[in-house]
């Protein structure tokens, strides 16, 4: 008996050693080149184009001189997995997208529906879930190549771009995690940044986010637009930077620039009966002034007056916000979501986009000046 | 062998029973609820919970008038020796088969997230092997192991948590969606999951303490896991829209793949190392009522040495059904349904027999009493 348990023991130990190793499951990372952003866009033989960026090492790492230049590979393939396989063959190393910072969505291929490009993402226990994803007017691959010719690398640029602009209420912050609820979520769009190729010194930039309805690209809202529907929207990030006129003159005199310091919006559906559906919207900003010329900001009445002046102006910008809303079938403010958990029986009877296009949604925006720097 | 080493406290037993019953199962319960009765499953997990209260109650006053008895003794007072022996060793047929549900279970887990070329046999071995290791010493340091692992219970609770600021509460509303059939119906794979507690039967005349501060630490036991389960559920239907929970078979772990912190970039592989633990201790947990049936059985005085066949039972039953998702699927239903017969019917009717016919068990208990 006791000689038993002691070779039982010896076993033990032998075999926990063996299997300490774990060399089936190692992934290194001299083995693999990294992926570090995708495009997709619309193939011209085949359904797709896949754009990739990776790093290349030439020389010797070890010794630290490596010429590390950005490659764009693009391939064309039937689905996404399929030119992962492609590309496959023409990088030397395993490609490995487990740190991949971005996906980038052409126009065209946007207007289709995009869960299926996303699918390899969800299904695959390694990928970045928390990689961000964004739309570009044109090709994404011109994007990349651009990027790549000026910034050196697509990826950290990109990303810290788009990043920014979540910062700045630009655009939503969203990654493909956020995003796969609101895509099999019929009560609710999402909009993702819409990134354009530039020419010159910077070679990309944010100008908007696009508009989805369902799982494909209808819409966009440019520049202002983005931030005050994200506004109405209820989400403030670090800062939210608007200029707006305050007059009808076209001087540098005539304009202010605030800071939204707080918001707060309260949607409120009303849906009794399925042909009575409307919304109304209201809308408190709490705003710091940090440019106005005019320096006239003294006396509580020119506050007041001002508060009043951009009030109207906001109201009828955040009004044609929703009209566009509206137009691109995208029911970003998620009020299908509301109805189906507040009003689902009214719901059920709907065809829900159809109404929303047509429905009476109005909005009310309030202002009110609460900081103006260190100067009248 | 000290007389004191086979006793545990209350407190002990309380996270014993937790332990049991927590394992890999929570982390795809959300999903599993929710096939039944879409997003007000969480109902069916507080019914669950309920229920599982109400047999604990049968139990433990079926086994209070003797305090030295278990359930095996029972079931050899009722039947006689012979058939009373047999169904012990059905019961410890059935405890492995748990066990190798778990082991099973387990292993495509981590096979699936995190380890995907390791042949599955190496990481069932090393489950089977670690937990045999433990299961062969006396029960109070088994039950300082269940305490001492408890903390990492939070380590969930605290990233299920930490989901909270990405959450849509509006998925969940309105209640009520489901019929209260279909909430009912639920229940059961709720049970499933809940399933540990049962081990009471077996460690209760090792717990120190009257019968009121036994059922206590059980009840706690349940309650906190009741909640806990019914937490870990709202949170996920929060997070996942209504249509994408179909598509997720393991929410808890899919909500903490997306996460990303400053030094840790994929946290599901992180929680899954901490959480093998807590999938071990059931594991170990149920090994150890198994063997000390099969002791009994055997009429042998220690389980130390019946405890490696078992190990051994379980590691080879858990090759079989590992490799394909439908096997899988077909003997974790087995499995399941078998325990409704397990834990739920048979001890009913012995809490019946017990009630109606003391004089038997007391006859029993005089006569062991005797041996000694």
């Amino acid at each position: 008996m006791r000689s038993w348990s002691k070779l039982l023991r010896v076993l033990l130990c032998i075999t926990t050693l063996l299997s300490l190793t774990a060399c089936w499951d190692q992934n290194l990372l001299k083995d693999v080149s990294l992926v570090l952003s995708i495009g997709f866009d619309k193939g011209e033989e085949k359904e797709l184009s896949t754009s990739i960026s990776t790093r290349q090492f030439e020389g010797n790492i070890a010794a630290g001189s490596t010429d590390n230049a950005v490659r764009i590979i693009q391939i064309e393939s039937h689905t996404p997995r399929e030119s992962r396989s492609l590309l496959d063959r023409r990088v030397s190393e395993k490609l490995d997208s487990s740190k991949l910072r971005v996906i980038l969505l052409g126009e065209e291929l946007a207007k289709q529906d995009i869960f299926p490009l996303l699918d390899i993402f969800y299904r695959d226990p390694r990928s970045a879930l928390n990689a961000r994803i964004a739309v570009v007017r044109g090709k994404s691959e011109d994007l990349m190549r651009s990027v790549a010719d000026t910034q050196g690398t697509v990826s950290e640029y990109v990303s810290d771009l788009l990043e920014s602009a979540e910062q700045s209420t630009t655009v939503f912050r969203e990654n493909i995690q956020t995003l796969s609820s609101k895509l099999l979520d019929p009560g609710q769009d999402f909009s993702l940044p819409l990134l354009q190729t530039t020419s010159g010194e910077v070679s990309a930039e944010v100008i908007g986010v696009s508009l989805f309805d369902g799982r494909s690209l209808t819409g966009e809202l440019l520049g202002d637009d983005a931030t005050l529907y994200i506004l109405l929207n209820d989400r403030l990030e670090r800062t939210a930077r608007l200029t707006k006129p305050i007059g009808t003159e076209k001087e540098v005199t005539d304009y202010i620039t605030f800071e939204v310091q707080e918001v707060d919006s309260a949607i409120h559906v009303t849906a009794n009966e399925p042909d009575e559906v409307y919304v109304n919207m209201d809308v408190n900003l709490e705003i710091k002034i940090i440019e106005y010329p005019p320096n006239e900001l003294a006396s509580q009445e020119k506050i007041d007056q001002l508060n009043q002046w951009l009030a109207k102006l906001l109201t009828k910008e955040a009004t044609s916000v929703v009209r566009k809303l509206q137009r691109a079938r995208c029911d970003g403010f998620g009020i299908g979501g509301r109805m189906m958990a507040f009003n689902k029986d009214v719901w059920e009877d709907l065809d829900w986009k159809d109404t929303y296009t047509k429905m009476p949604f109005s909005v009310d925006v309030h202002v009110d000046i609460v900081q103006k720097g260190v100067l009248n | 062998m000290k007389a004191q080493e086979k006793t545990i406290t209350p407190a002990q037993s309380f996270f014993f029973i937790l332990q049991t019953q927590i394992g890999v199962s929570v982390l795809s319960l959300p999903y599993v609820v929710y096939v039944g009765a879409g997003t007000d499953s969480w109902l069916s997990i507080l019914l669950a919970g309920f229920a599982i209260q109400l047999f604990i109650l049968c139990f433990v006053l079926m086994l209070r008038a003797h305090p030295e008895l278990n359930f095996y003794d029972v079931l050899l007072a009722y039947c006689g020796k012979r058939f009373g022996s047999a169904i012990i060793f059905v019961y410890v047929l059935y405890f492995s088969f748990v066990g190798i549900l778990l082991v099973v279970l387990f292993v495509r887990m981590i096979n699936r997230w995190v380890l995907p070329l390791t042949p599955t046999w190496i990481i069932g071995f090393m489950l089977v092997i670690a937990a045999l290791y433990l299961a062969r010493e006396q029960i109070r340091i088994l039950a300082r192991f269940n305490v001492f692992v408890t903390p990492l219970l939070f380590v969930l609770l605290f990233l299920i948590t930490y989901a909270i600021q990405y959450v849509n509460p509006l998925y969940v509303l309105p209640l009520f969606q489901a019929s209260w059939a279909d909430i009912f119906a639920t229940t059961k794979d709720a049970t499933t999951a809940m399933l540990g507690f049962e081990i009471i039967l077996v460690l209760y005349p090792f717990i120190t303490g009257d019968a009121r501060k036994k059922l206590t630490a059980f009840s706690l036991a349940n309650f906190v896991l009741t909640l806990f389960y019914v937490y870990v559920t709202i949170v996920c239907y929060m997070f996942f829209s209504p249509v994408e929970l179909t598509l997720i078979p393991e929410p808890v772990l899919y909500i903490l793949k997306s996460f990303s912190f400053q030094i840790i970039e994929r946290t599901d592989l992180l929680f899954l190392s901490i959480w093998i633990v807590c999938a071990f201790t059931s594991l170990v947990n149920y090994l150890y009522i198994a063997s000390a049936g099969l002791a009994k059985t055997l009429k042998k005085r220690h389980h130390k040495t019946v405890v490696t066949w078992i190990a051994g039972l379980i590691y080879v039953g858990s090759l079989f059904p590992i490799d394909s998702e439908e096997r899988v699927i077909q003997f974790s239903s087995y499995v399941t349904n078998s325990s409704f017969l397990f834990v739920f019917a048979i001890p009913l009717l012995f809490f019946v027999l017990v009630m109606t016919s003391p004089s038997k068990l007391q006859k029993f208990a005089l006569e062991k009493e005797e041996r000694n």
